[in-house]
């Protein structure tokens, strides 16, 4: 257990429609600040055993990251990594926080509980994909319970980023194609910009999801995270510095292409310098994840555990595809074909006109509607293909059971 | 002649039936592109000390002699 209900002892757990602890068994509401400490169940107070000890490897490798305790609730073994902050057991779904991992693993300063509770987020998810009828029915026929509230870590910085960049774009087409460079150099001011801080999110998936209101942020108390997976901040500072970088100049980048002609080709220097105006701030974020294999393929839909939004790409069932493909395709193909018998008739009966090159912009008009059509399915196969991530999905699968 | 008609209305209908079918396909998915980005978190407009357009190539050089310490800008 983590928090017990001062009135009967029950675990309690963060409804985030509530915005509050809440008791199950006695319905008891309290405020996370209300718990007093005596009525926290510390894991810590079991012996700690590593994973290796518990389960007899030799090899610490993977195993060594992993430590086992007992559930205070059931007595079940629970198997923690070296940056979990909270979980649930396995075996009587317990909510169970490891207090002191919080304490002395770089304490968060703030938190955001979550907002969209779970069964909101089912809806939100269930809305989105159930009246498509080109997603597969076993995607469509998900079980709640696969659905994971999973705490994030992040910093959040304010900055001023400085940076020199010499832009090269091309302009024009075909014979009027050229090479334009620009130099753009200079500074701006960033505030409460949230940087992702987990190695085994590391991929960019959470990023989507933003922004965040961070008006939200609270003061952290663990109690906000029962109920609900977390990990800790892991990264080194150093790997932070270079993943807060990174960021900083994918955004600044972004701004100042707009004020460069033609399409980006490349950018051919760039020295950041970053002055922070204030030290990170650590905080947590919330997010509603639900990961699910489709041809063996892993995919993932995240949904902001603050305001709702949902990121997804989504498989298709190709056998309905092709076959509405065929359909729409002679639908619109007879009249089109009869239009351009009719166009060419009467441009054969006219006297002045050039059959030639009536067929010949026909001809270009089919290979463009063709090519069209062809590259909008392939930007939808590319942008399914970006969920595709299977560090997003090792993230969460384990937690899945 | 009408084959020859009949080939590119299929060839345009196909693409338009590919069009159409993608969309729909599309209309579950959402990458969110719309996230955070400058506007977001940005607290003032970019203040530009070097703004040139249409420069050479060769202009590298000098520019990073000029601009690139960025640490000492004043």
């Amino acid at each position: 257990m983590a928090s017990k209900c001062p009135n009967c002892a029950g675990p309690l757990r963060f409804a985030p429609d509530q915005g509050a602890l809440f008791c199950d068994k006695c319905g008891g509401i309290f405020n996370p600040e209300d718990i007093e400490v005596e009525h926290r169940d510390l894991l810590e107070d079991q012996e700690i055993v590593s994973g290796s000890e518990a389960y007899g490897f030799t090899d610490e490798g993977e195993m060594g990251d992993f430590n086992v305790y007992t559930c205070n609730n059931c007595g079940g073994e629970i198997v923690i990594n070296s940056t979990e902050a909270s979980t649930f057991c396995i075996y009587c779904g317990s909510p169970s926080i490891v207090f002191s991992r919080v304490s002395k693993f770089r304490k968060p300063k703030f938190i955001m509980p979550f907002k969209v509770s779970k069964q909101e987020a089912e809806s939100i998810i269930r809305n989105r994909i159930s009246p498509n009828k080109y997603i597969p029915n076993e995607i469509k026929n998900f079980h709640v319970d696969s659905i994971r509230g999973i705490y994030i870590p992040y910093q959040v910085i304010d900055v001023e980023y400085r940076d020199a960049l010499f832009i090269q774009t091309t302009v024009g087409s075909g014979k009027h194609r050229r090479t334009v460079y620009y130099k753009r150099a200079g500074k701006c001011m960033f505030k409460d910009l949230p940087v992702e801080s987990s190695s085994k999110l590391n991929d960019g998936s959470s990023v989507r999801l933003e922004p965040y209101d961070l008006r939200d942020l609270v003061p952290f108390d663990e109690d906000y995270l029962t109920g609900f997976y977390s990990d800790m901040c892991d990264l080194s500072r150093e790997q932070l510095d270079a993943t807060i970088k990174k960021r900083l100049f994918r955004i600044f980048l972004d701004e100042v292409k707009k004020t460069c002609r033609g399409s980006y080709r490349t950018n051919h220097y760039t020295r950041p310098y970053i002055i922070h105006q204030k030290a990170p701030e650590y905080a947590m974020l919330p997010v509603w994840f639900l990961t699910f294999f489709y041809e063996n393929k892993p995919h993932t839909i995240l949904v902001n555990g603050q305001t709702g939004k949902v990121v997804c790409g989504l498989p298709y069932n190709e056998k309905k595809v092709t076959r509405d493909v065929i359909i729409y395709g002679l639908l619109c193909s007879l009249p089109l074909a009869f239009i351009c018998e009719l166009i060419g008739y009467g441009a054969m009966t006219s006297k002045d006109s050039d059959i030639g090159n009536l067929i010949f912009y026909a001809i270009i008009f089919a290979v463009c509607m063709f090519v069209g059509g062809a590259g909008k399915f392939k930007k939808l196969q590319n942008s399914i293909e970006k969920t595709q991530s299977s560090a997003t999905f090792g993230f969460v699968k384990k937690r899945q059971g | 002649m009408w084959i020859i008609w009949l080939i590119i209305g299929l060839a345009a209908g196909f693409g338009c039936g590919l069009f159409i079918v993608a969309g729909k396909v599309q209309k579950s998915n959402d990458l969110g592109n719309s996230a955070g980005g400058f506007n977001d978190y940005a607290s003032t407009d970019i203040y530009y000390v070097c703004k040139e357009d249409h420069v050479s190539r060769s202009s590298l050089d000098k520019y990073i002699k000029t601009y690139g310490d960025t640490k000492n800008w004043r």
